[in-house]
């Protein structure tokens, strides 16, 4: 059995928070299956803390064209695959569809009861045994596939990651500052790590202030090519911007990469800046 | 009957296939959810998008709401924030992400839902305590929640020790809950 320590109830504020490292879920699951009661009540306490979290975004109305658009996608649905009406189907969402019947009205025919009795109850015991032994099946069955997917999708996660940080780790990588090359506005510091061998780019954004009605937007200047736009950049509230480019070129082609200052929604055309170039960097091999 | 009584009831008609009780629920729940989604996400069409998923997930998986483990309202929320935290993971999304404009704080007033005066003060509570807490309590509560970071990415990002991170997020979501009581909440 672990012990209790004043971490775990750290490891539940990170659970309840949806932000939970995966070593610390294993370690919180591991004490959390020991049985905790301390940790059982806090865990309820930050739920509730949570709650008050997630009620703060303010509450707004969609496009008008969504509900609609909901109802058809559910109705769609519903009638591709019907539910009982009754409550004892409720439990499965995905039952097959249930064909309607025509009763034929049969002449009555004379047997003795208790073999009829019989049969009914061996057919009773065995529609339900059958019945519930489906439903637990296929429960699991869904849970299973539910529980693959997650999986699939945390490897994928993961692969896409450590080929972003692979970036940073190449020993080929190149590491370009961006320096002003005009005054009048306040400028970010920004930092382009490229990987010749996988072509991958991250470019990072400190002290980004965008002026009114503009957007700052990244290039990488290309010979012969020309500029490249590589998106408009806009900064968290504070100030900070991550642009991740997953091909930034051929190394042999990519000279440098600029900053410009462009109109709210950046240069009409991707392959020339509108405004003026106000940081560059050239990336040396 | 109360909103839970009516979002309880509505579950069990879905369950036996009616969509008039998910078209109750989409009118009860919809603005708060895309409130939440829209915060996440950033992007108008990203989070109708994800709403409309939240939708038909809530169709297909009425039968798994476990009353025992919280309110429908609870499970809608899990169910929309896990969505919109996967869109903003996915590769696809990641590069919009990567130019997209930060999440708006401030929806346009002519977007908001009518709110009763009970739910107008609630959200003015809400906000209120939100400003309340440390700088980097709210900062670490957002950036999980909201950013949908895990910790170690929240220390890299705002270049704090892992441990700080940790105890700003438990202390954060006990001042919520401390400075908005429950009965305020219902």
């Amino acid at each position: 059995m672990t012990v209790h320590r004043e971490e775990h109830l750290d490891l539940c504020a990170a659970r309840v928070l949806g932000s939970i490292d995966e070593a610390d879920r294993l370690e919180l699951e591991r004490h959390l299956a020991d049985g905790c009661a301390e940790c059982e009540r806090v865990l309820a306490e930050l739920s509730e803390g949570a709650e008050r979290l997630a009620a703060s975004a303010t509450p707004v109305m969609p496009s008008p064209r969504l509900r609609p658009a909901v109802l058809e996608r559910v109705r769609a649905e519903a009638a591709a695959m019907p539910r009982g009406r009754e409550t004892e189907r409720a439990g499965d969402p995905t039952a097959a569809p249930v064909a309607p019947r025509r009763v034929i009205e049969l002449p009555a025919r004379r047997r003795p009861a208790w073999p009829t009795w019989a049969l009914a109850t061996a057919a009773a015991v065995l529609a339900v045994s059958t019945v519930a032994t489906w439903r637990a099946a296929d429960t699991l069955r869904g849970e299973l596939r539910g529980a693959r997917e997650r999986i699939a999708q945390a490897e994928l996660d993961l692969a896409v990651e450590r080929a972003w940080a692979a970036v940073a780790m190449s020993p080929g990588a190149r590491v370009v500052d961006l320096a002003p090359l005009t005054g009048g506005v306040a400028l970010p510091h920004v930092r382009a790590t490229y990987d010749p061998a996988s072509r991958r780019a991250i470019v990072a954004f400190e002290n980004l202030t965008t002026p009114a009605g503009s957007d700052f937007e990244l290039w990488a200047i290309l010979t012969p090519d020309g500029p490249r736009s590589l998106g408009v950049v806009r900064p968290d509230a504070s100030g900070r911007a991550e642009v991740r480019v997953p091909d930034a070129g051929d190394p042999a082609a990519l000279a440098a990469f600029a900053l410009s200052l462009e109109r709210e929604g950046g240069s009409p055309d991707p392959r020339k800046p509108a405004g003026p170039v106000v940081l560059a960097g050239s990336v040396k091999s | 009957m109360s909103d839970q009584d009516l979002d309880r009831s509505c579950i069990q008609r879905m369950r036996g296939g009616d969509t008039v009780a998910l078209e109750e629920l989409y009118d009860r729940h919809t603005p708060m959810l895309y409130g939440l989604v829209l915060r996440i996400v950033g992007r108008a069409a990203d989070a109708e998008e994800v709403l409309q998923d939240t939708w038909l997930q809530a169709w297909r998986r009425a039968a798994t709401w476990d009353p025992a483990r919280g309110t429908v309202a609870g499970w809608l929320v899990t169910l929309a924030r896990s969505r919109a935290i996967d869109r903003i993971r996915s590769v696809a999304s990641r590069r919009r992400a990567e130019t997209a404009a930060p999440p708006p704080e401030a929806p346009v007033a002519a977007d908001e839902p009518p709110a009763n005066a009970a739910r107008r003060q609630r959200q003015e509570r809400l906000s209120a305590a939100l400003a309340a807490l440390m700088p980097r309590q709210r900062e670490v509560l957002e950036l999980g929640y909201f950013g949908g970071l895990s910790q170690s990415e929240i220390a890299a990002r705002i270049d704090a020790p892992l441990g700080s991170v940790k105890s700003w997020t438990r202390q954060g979501l006990m001042r919520l809950r401390e400075l908005v009581p429950q009965e305020e909440m219902t």
